[in-house]
């Protein structure tokens, strides 16, 4: 697969750029998607040639939803994607419509919100153990969660902090990262138990708003108690039944904002869309590596 | 006792004091709604089988039949018209509330377990209201 050759050297050229990759790593992500259908047999029903799903998870805000819509084309990343947090809900269903005969493929995506954890994670995560899922694939933002529909002067942790907002950011962008521990931790027992060979992807979003401290971000999740799970999966079950990978990305390029509109952490300067298109390309590149180990290359 | 009234009142701006009644006030009303159209399905349907029986009966009565389900499909679709208002910002006050239970600044952890709670039944009312179908049944 080869890389998006970038060169350019204004706006317009930028533009022309982004045009034309967008649209060659497109074709590669719709190969992705097709891969993900899978394909009907001679003789197979509908019901029969329903594949595995793949589950996606991760802590509320980190863009799980964003991931899910770009894959099945609900949204286009560089024209309409959302611009506020949308928290979802319920556990919500995206289906890979089938080319052809083929069978479909589910994306299941869980609410990340703590307190909905309980509704809807236990069912999900023994259906991981299960076998229903081919892959799951867990979200992470270094820590820097949305913000819903609230002020971060309503927060408890603004108030543990002295009402001061640098150092309630500090305070939120730790306990965000506790919590991306947790839920991997979670996720990490299940997969242990999973009936059948299973694949994971960790995706760590929001490169835009940690670009700066990009080797700090990525020690903690290449050295540190991140990977330390994620070896205890992998010596659990072997490298045959279990594969893991990891692609830092930039799903949409946005400062971080609370939905009433409060500035909490700026983008940092000199990310822009170019870098944002090469981190798509490298989830690309990353699910095709997937894909390979599925079909046993 | 009275210190402890004022500091919890002045916590997260008096939010489970004006959210809690909002909660309750819109899942009943999400619940008539539901409430309403079932029976209204029902009275369709029971007048889907008199229509049946009425075939044999004057063209008075059966005018009068068609009449009656005129008016309960009328009156359904104000239902759904109803809920489709609401829906909005019943989203922005099932948000605002999950994200105050998540991270909010609450008097105490009962509080953040009633708001769990009546967030969970305002959800599961709004789910059902959705369902409320457009077609009757019939008779057959």
């Amino acid at each position: 697969m080869p890389d998006p050759s970038i060169e350019w050297s204004d706006a317009e050229d930028g533009g022309k750029w982004l045009w034309d990759n967008y649209t060659r790593i497109r074709a590669v992500w719709a190969d992705l998607a097709s891969w993900m259908r899978g394909t009907r047999a001679s003789g197979e029903s509908e019901e029969e040639a329903q594949e595995p799903g793949i589950l996606i998870l991760g802590p509320g805000g980190v863009g799980k939803s964003t991931f899910a819509k770009l894959m099945t084309d609900a949204v286009h990343p560089l024209a309409d994607m959302p611009v506020q947090y949308d928290e979802s809900m319920d556990v919500e269903s995206y289906t890979l419509e089938p080319p052809g005969d083929g069978g479909e493929t589910e994306f299941v995506v869980l609410p990340g919100q703590q307190h909905r954890r309980a509704d809807s994670w236990p069912e999900l995560l023994r259906d991981v153990q299960d076998g229903r899922f081919r892959g799951a694939i867990l979200f992470s933002a270094f820590g820097h969660h949305a913000l819903g529909d609230v002020s971060y002067k309503d927060s408890a942790l603004y108030a543990e902090h002295g009402r001061k907002k640098p150092a309630f950011l500090r305070a939120f962008l730790q306990k965000c990262r506790d919590d991306e521990l947790r839920v991997l931790s979670d996720l990490a027992t299940h997969l242990k138990l999973c009936s059948r060979p299973v694949w994971m992807l960790s995706v760590v979003t929001k490169q835009d708003l940690w670009w700066n401290v990009r080797s700090a971000v990525e020690d903690h999740y290449q050295s540190g108690p991140y990977s330390a799970i994620i070896d205890e999966v992998r010596n659990h079950r072997g490298a045959k039944s279990f594969r893991h990978e990891m692609v830092f990305a930039s799903l949409i390029i946005r400062r971080l904002m609370t939905g009433r509109g409060e500035l909490l952490k700026n983008n940092v300067a000199g990310y822009d869309q170019e870098y944002q298109l090469r981190s798509l390309w490298q989830l690309a590149v990353t699910i095709d590596a997937l894909r390979q180990w599925e079909q046993g290359k | 006792m009275t210190t402890r009234t004022s500091t919890k009142k002045s916590v997260g701006n008096g939010f489970v004091e004006h959210a809690t009644p909002l909660l309750r006030e819109y899942t009943a009303k999400l619940e008539e709604s539901v409430r309403n159209a079932d029976e209204l399905h029902d009275l369709y349907y029971l007048a889907e089988l008199e229509n049946g029986e009425s075939e044999r009966g004057s063209s008075a009565s059966k005018r009068l039949q068609d009449e009656r389900r005129r008016s309960i499909r009328e009156r359904l679709a104000r239902i759904q018209s109803r809920v489709k208002k609401l829906t909005p910002a019943i989203n922005q006050l099932d948000r605002q509330v999950s994200q105050m239970i998540e991270h909010g600044e609450l008097g105490s952890e009962l509080e953040r377990v009633e708001l769990k709670l009546r967030l969970n039944e305002l959800e599961d009312m709004l789910a059902a209201a959705r369902k409320i179908k457009s077609s009757f049944p019939t008779a057959g």
